[in-house]
This record gives structure tokens, C-alpha cells and sequence, in this order.
């Protein structure tokens, strides 16, 4: 049975200024995303789609409505969901396990058991051997296989991730999206990922918000009904990606 | 020591410039060694006397020397002279490969690396060597002359008898070697093999010194063009084109022979050449030891010269300005504005000094100084860091202390004195409680814009694994900003440093601002400077001592930061 996980009721965010005019940056109806999707937001740079993760994922608080998580709103972050940026975030003074390690230390779990649940997601991004290395030692693809083994150690129930391959270059962003592709297939955990690379969408997504902005809005939403290989020259691929640059007004 | 004499062979091009550099560089310098550069110039003539021994080895092309190997000649291949470097010249209206048919093409010998590349490039073209061209052997340095006379169309030959062939607007060069086959092997220096067994180290003393030629001709072709044209008897201009056209035509910086490339040479010319040569087995002639020995030598001297550059720069050159500062000072106190008893000379000074740690009281006093420093510096420490922490990371309560901290701040902790000594006395306290004064505003405004100047990611990323309040603090906080917390506790020692003598200076019976105070009293200035110099020295080594911490911590990963979790 397909299980409703994240709602957002009517949420909306103004950055006010003190003017009566208040510029919204993000007004929304209803949306829900499923448990266990792939569901991607994309968007034009400025349209408001990391306000609304960050407002999804407890950093920032919505104006006016809300967003619930498994039936309960949101108010702050939580480990539950976990949330991975463009830049890896990490801790340079920890090496690479103390890093993955950092939020099962926090959690109290015992120093031998969150070792063997490190090494488990460092062996899951392919890291292994890399334990010992502080990250200044990383390349960017390999920073961000820490930031993701560091979210999944913590067996959230969903991975936010925003914009977290656009600081890479192409092969190694290429490389990456296969990884979080596998990654997600195995551990069967939802995914809101945060884009504005139309093919990065098609090639990962479930589902595909189209947000445009001012206010940023979602008018539609694209079910890429794809099959679990997607080829970027394909027919259907090519058919999906003129509907989306359609509905963002762009020419092709 | 009587010096081995090795006699080495040569062509007149710059295929073996090396030896013409390592030869200027190094001749008259080497310990074990008399080198003999010995000039040919016919490769036929050269492997004739190297066959009979009157020479010990020469720079020779790779496929002959494989040949003379053959023929039974004792040598081996232990350097090679240079990669890439010869060029195909053709009269100037030929314009293709493909032109060259039916037409006379000069080479410098039937078994050379020039004859190999040329075939490559004629069959590439679709050509037959054998059959749509005719060849003739002509000695290197008669090539351009038999261009001119039109005895021949082209040519195929090492640098620089192409861009002397361009610099007279002889000839073109229609490709260079290094487009046939990018990095080839040509020219080889080869050492009879009784020479190798009885001069190991001559022989090892000249490959050194050859393979720091490479290095110097690869770094300064016009310095090497000048020596280049003696050696050859060329135009410096002529040289200097060789080594830096298209990128340089003649590699010097890598002269590791590969067994490899050899075994490719010897098998084109037997299956693709057709000529006649026994095979050899290449691993046994090709000797890569003394090389090898050669770089490594060549990278610890580059170390080496690079430490020296480094230790001119850092102790040698401050010095100088130690020792000009003393000069003036000796001058200006000889010939000076101020009585010899005002302003006494660095001597006396130096003999002040000397008087000091003999009668020894002085060591007392720089030990009372010193734990006044460390003892205040150390509370200080322990009050203001974690302060620092609380105010950077929580912005109500910054705001609320800041007028107050910027207000007090400004008080020197000098007018502190009075009050210091009516409350805690005479003695250590009130210097350490100055001290404390004077140390907790900077660690304090160090620690709170380190903590400001946190990458809010970091924060944001702790926040989300569940990190709060102690735990936010200790684990993520102070680690990541603790390198620049550091960096603040360093200046403060300096500071503390500088207002310890003042503090003394009013109220102590003791310490190095006492000692100067006391001075004062007996009117001895050379005693009041010598206190001065021992207390600039002291503050030079706490802070070079604090420098080196802050280096370290930051250097091994922000791992002093991780013990501190």
C-alpha cells in the first residue's frame, strides 16, 4: 500500500520587509510525497525551491501553514530526516569514520556498535579504505560519499538532499547520480532531492516537482514512468524533458 | 687518488649537448674522473675507434649500438643522450611526405634511429623505403652543404642542422621526429664494459653530472644554447632554436633508458627494415643503475639547493639586519648624540649580560616574570575561551555583553596597577592578576569571532544529526574553532609579555621589570639595556614557540582540535 509520508498543507514563506507589499518567496497548495520515492524538485535558480526544503526539513519556519512528517508537524530538524547540501558539510578535524560515526555518537550508541554501522555505510558509498583520511584529503564526489554514508548511518527515514552534485564536475556528478541511484534502490529510503539540472531530474526521479517562481509555486508534476535504466537519449526520456522545458517556458 | 680517464665520444650535434654542459659544468670539479670529450664526425669513424677501444664510450645512435653489441663489441647501453630531437629537411618546394617520391634523402647512417623514424613516416605515407626513394649515408655535418648543392633533396638528421638549414633559408623542415614518434629514444651513451668494471664510480660521477646537464638544459636552454655553440660550433641563435622550437625539439630531462623501447628498435629494424642484424637480448644490454642513482642524486641536490635558498632567506638574511642594527648602534654610541654612561655600546652591553647570569640573580627574576605570564595567561585561559564560546555562539547574549566588554577593554591594564597591589598586596598576585586582566579580552574577542566565523553549514549539519547545547559546544564548536582560537592565544602571550615588565616595574620586588627599575636606581644603563635585550629575546622565543604550536595544530588536520573533543 502506498503510505503518505510528507504532506504540506498550504504552506507559504514572506520575507518581509516591513512594506505591505511582502515579497513571498514560496506559496503552496497541498502536496504529498510517498514513502519510499524518488521525488525530485526542480526548478530555475531563485524560484524558492530550497526554501522549501529547508522548510520541509526543519530549518526554517513556514509563514503561514505547515508540513507534516509521519503525521506530525515539523518544527525543527531531526535526525528522522536527514539533510545533505551542495557543499559536504563535513567536520575536518574528524577523519572519515569519525565523521560517518558523528550522529550515532550523538544518538549514545555504544563506541564498538556505531563503528560497525560506520564501516557498513562507508563499505555502501565504496569508501572503503578512506576511513582514516580527514577531509581534506577528498576529492568533492568523495566528500559527498561521506555526507551520504554520515545521513544514512543514522537510518533516517528520508534523505533531503539540495543541489548536492552541482559543486562537482560533470563525470564525477554523472558517477554520482548512478551511486544515489543504486544507494536508494538498496535502502529503499525516500528521497527529496532538490535540482535545477532538468536531466539530472528525468534520470532520478519518481516524480518531478516543476517549481516556477515568484511566489514559487508547483503547478505540475511530472510521474516519470521511466524504467530503472534510463538512457538520456532515449525517446521517452527526450518526450519527458520537452513537456518539463515547456512548462518552465524555455525553448528547446 | 689517482683520477680514472674516461675518453667519450661525440657528434657535433645537439643530440649530445649534454655532454658539453655536464663537461663545463663539471670538468675541472669531478673527484674520480679526468672526462675527455672527444669530437667525430662520422658515426662510421666514431664506432670504428670505439670498437678498438681507443675511446671508452660514446654518445652513439641506439640501432648501431645494438649492432656493434651484436657484432661482439663489449659495451652497454647505461644513459640515454637525449629523446626526440632530428628533424626532416627538404628543399623549399617540397611541401608533402608524398613528394619525397622518386627523390635522393640523405641519412646519417643505415643503422640509425633517423633511418627507423623516416620509414614509419614514408610508409605512413603510403611510400616504399626501398623502392620509391634511394638513400644515401652522408656524414651529419655535410648534410646542409649537400642540400645546397643539390646533390640531395632532403635530409633526416639530428639538431641543429635543421635550424641551421632554416637560419640560411637552405631548407624547411618538413616535420621534426618527436611528430613521427613522440617521445622516441635516440642517441645512447654506451661504456666499454672493462670501463664499467674497473671506474664504477667515474662512470657514475659522469652520469650525474650528465643527467644535471639534462635538468639545466630543460631549465635554461639559453644559458645551455651558449655552451651548446662552443661545444658544436654553431650560432648560440642556432642552438637556442633546436632546444626551443615547437616546444623544444630535443628532450634532455629524461634519460632513463627502457629495455622496452630498445627491444621495439631492434625488432622494427630486423622484421620491418630487413636488416641484417642478430638479435640481441636487450635486458642484458641496457644498464639502468647508474641512471637511476643519477636521478635520485638529482632530486635530494634540488632538495638540497632549495633548503639552502630557504635557510638564506629565513636565518641569513635576519641576520644581517641583527647584526647592521648592532653596527649602528655601535657607531651612533661611538660617535654619538648621548654620553657613553646614557647610551652604552653593544659591547658593554654584551658585557652587562655576561655580568648578569654570572652573579645569577637574574635568573630568578626571568623565572618570577615567567610564571606571572604563564599563571595569568593560563586563568585567563580557562575564563575566557569558554565565555568566548557561550558569546559567539548565542547572539542575544553577545549583544547584551558587548558594550560592556568593548568599555572595560579599553582600560589599560597598567591603570589596574593601584588597584591590584591594595588588593591582593605585594608579592606574585597582583602581577598575575594583571596579567589576567590583560589576557582575557583578546582570547575573549578571539574566541567569539572564531566561533562567529564558523561556516554555518557545519553548525547546520550538527544541529541535524541531533546535536545540542553541551554537546553542540564540545564536539563541533570549540573543535572548529579552535585552529583560530590558537592563532588569538598566541598575540595575547605577546601581550601579556609586554605589560608583565610594566607591572613590575611598580610594586615587585622581583622579575625583569624590577631588575631594569633597579638599574635605574644605581644608574647602570648597560644593565637597563641588557635587561631589555634579555626580555626582547625571551618575548622572541615564547612567540616562535607559540607559532610553532599554532603550525602544528593546524597543519595535522585540526588534530590537536580533536583531542580536545
Amino acid at each position: 500500500m502506498k503510505k503518505e509520508q510528507i504532506f504540506i498543507k498550504n504552506v507559504n514563506k514572506c520575507f518581509s520587509s516591513g512594506e505591505p507589499d511582502e515579497l513571498y518567496a514560496l506559496d503552496l497548495t497541498n502536496l504529498s510525497i510517498i514513502k519510499g520515492e524518488f521525488f525530485c524538485i526542480l526548478g530555475l535558480s531563485g524560484c524558492g525551491k530550497t526554501t522549501l526544503l529547508n522548510i520541509m526539513a526543519g530549518f526554517e519556519r513556514p509563514t503561514n501553514g505547515k508540513v507534516l512528517i509521519e503525521g506530525k508537524e515539523v518544527l525543527g530538524p531531526n535526525h528522522k530526516y536527514v539533510t545533505i547540501f551542495q557543499e559536504s558539510g563535513l567536520f575536518s578535524w574528524r577523519t572519515v569514520l569519525d565523521n560517518v560515526r558523528f550522529g550515532l555518537e550523538i544518538d549514545g550508541i555504544e563506541h564498538e556498535r556505531s563503528i560497525e554501522i560506520a564501516m557498513k555505510y562507508i563499505r555502501l558509498v565504496g569508501l572503503e579504505g578512506f576511513e582514516t583520511k580527514y577531509s581534506n584529503e577528498l576529492s568533492g564526489g568523495m566528500k559527498q560519499r561521506v555526507a551520504l554514508a554520515r545521513a544514512l548511518a543514522v537510518d533516517p527515514e528520508i534523505i533531503f538532499m539540495d543541489e548536492p552534485f552541482s559543486a562537482l564536475d560533470t563525470l564525477t556528478r554523472i558517477n554520482m547520480q548512478e551511486e544515489v541511484k543504486r544507494i536508494w534502490k538498496e535502502t529503499g529510503k525516500t528521497i527529496i532531492f532538490v535540482t535545477h539540472d532538468i536531466d539530472e531530474a528525468i534520470y532520478l526521479g519518481d516524480k518531478i516537482a516543476v517549481m516556477t517562481p515568484r511566489p514559487g509555486k508547483i503547478n505540475t508534476i511530472f510521474n516519470v514512468i521511466l524504467g530503472e535504466t534510463r538512457n538520456k537519449l532515449d525517446k521517452e526520456f527526450l518526450e519527458i524533458k520537452k513537456q518539463i522545458y515547456k512548462e518552465l517556458g524555455l525553448s528547446l | 687518488m689517482q683520477k680514472s680517464l674516461l675518453k667519450i665520444g661525440f657528434m657535433p650535434i645537439t643530440d649530445h649537448l649534454v655532454l658539453g654542459v655536464s663537461c663545463e659544468h663539471d670538468c675541472r670539479k669531478f673527484k674520480n674522473v679526468d672526462l675527455q670529450p672527444v669530437q667525430f664526425h662520422s658515426w662510421q669513424i666514431l664506432s670504428d675507434t670505439l670498437t678498438t677501444g681507443e675511446i671508452d664510450g660514446a654518445f652513439i645512435l641506439a640501432p648501431l649500438a645494438i649492432q656493434l653489441n651484436a657484432s661482439g663489441v663489449k659495451i652497454k647501453l647505461i644513459c640515454l643522450g637525449h629523446r626526440e630531437g632530428s628533424v626532416l629537411v627538404v628543399r623549399p618546394d617540397i611541401n608533402k611526405v608524398a613528394e619525397l617520391k622518386g627523390k635522393i634523402i640523405a641519412i646519417p647512417h643505415t643503422y640509425s634511429t633517423q633511418a627507423l623514424l623516416l620509414y614509419t613516416l614514408l610508409t605512413d605515407a603510403g611510400l616504399d623505403y626501398k623502392k620509391d626513394i634511394q638513400i644515401i649515408e652522408i656524414d651529419p655535418s655535410d648534410m646542409l652543404d649537400a642540400l645546397k648543392k643539390g646533390n640531395i633533396d632532403s635530409y633526416i638528421v639530428a639538431e641543429p642542422f635543421g635550424s641551421q638549414a632554416e637560419e640560411e633559408f637552405v631548407g624547411k623542415v618538413l616535420t621534426t621526429t618527436q611528430l613521427i614518434k613522440k617521445h622516441h629514444t635516440c642517441c645512447v651513451l654506451v661504456m666499454r664494459e672493462e670501463v664499467l668494471d674497473q671506474h664504477h664510480d667515474a662512470v657514475q660521477e659522469v652520469i650525474n653530472s650528465i643527467v644535471e646537464a639534462g635538468e639545466f638544459i630543460y631549465k635554461h636552454p639559453k644559458h645551455a644554447s651558449r655552451i651548446g655553440a662552443q661545444f658544436l660550433d654553431q650560432k648560440p641563435a642556432t642552438v637556442l632554436r633546436a632546444l626551443t622550437a615547437q616546444g623544444g625539439r630535443v628532450i634532455s630531462w629524461d634519460l632513463l633508458p627502457l629495455v622496452d623501447e630498445f627491444t621495439e628498435i631492434q625488432n622494427d629494424v630486423v622484421d620491418k627494415m630487413k636488416l641484417p642484424l642478430q638479435k640481441i637480448q636487450i635486458s642484458n644490454f641496457v644498464m639502468t643503475k647508474y641512471v637511476e642513482h643519477a636521478y635520485a642524486n638529482l632530486v635530494a641536490l634540488i632538495g638540497k639547493k632549495e633548503k639552502k635558498k630557504q635557510a638564506i632567506e629565513k636565518i641569513v638574511f635576519p641576520i644581517i639586519i641583527f647584526l647592521l642594527f648592532f653596527v649602528g648602534w655601535q657607531l651612533f654610541s661611538t660617535f654619538g648624540l648621548f654620553d657613553r654612561s646614557l647610551l652604552p655600546s653593544p659591547i658593554d652591553v654584551a658585557k652587562a649580560i655576561k655580568e648578569l647570569f654570572i652573579e645569577g640573580h637574574i635568573v630568578v627574576d626571568i623565572l618570577a616574570s615567567l610564571w606571572r605570564v604563564f599563571a595569568g595567561f593560563v586563568l585567563a585561559t580557562l575564563f575566557a575561551v569558554p565565555v568566548g564560546l557561550l558569546l559567539g555562539s548565542r547572539k542575544k547574549i553577545e549583544y547584551a555583553f558587548e558594550p560592556f566588554i568593548q568599555t572595560v577593554r579599553t582600560i589599560s591594564p597598567i591603570a589596574w596597577i593601584p588597584v591590584a597591589i591594595l588588593w591582593f598586596g605585594i608579592g606574585d598576585q597582583p602581577a598575575i592578576f594583571i596579567i589576567f586582566i590583560t589576557s582575557i579580552f583578546p582570547i575573549l574577542i578571539a574566541t567569539m569571532n572564531a566561533v562567529k566565523n564558523i561556516d554555518p553549514l557545519i553548525i547546520k549539519s550538527a544541529v541535524n544529526f541531533g546535536a545540542r547545547g553541551f554537546n553542540l559546544m564540545s564536539k563541533v564548536i570549540l573543535p572548529a574553532a579552535f585552529p583560530y582560537i590558537v592563532t588569538g592565544l598566541r598575540v595575547t602571550l605577546g601581550i601579556a609579555w609586554v605589560i608583565v615588565v610594566a607591572a613590575e616595574m611598580v610594586g615587585m620586588q622581583s622579575g625583569l621589570g624590577f631588575m631594569i627599575l633597579d638599574a635605574r636606581n644605581f644608574l647602570r644603563t648597560d644593565l637597563i639595556i641588557a635587561g631589555m635585550v634579555i626580555i626582547g629575546c625571551i618575548g622572541f622565543i615564547l612567540d616562535r614557540f607559540m607559532t610553532l604550536l599554532e603550525k602544528k595544530i593546524q597543519k595535522n588536520r585540526l588534530s590537536g582540535a580533536r583531542y580536545l573533543e
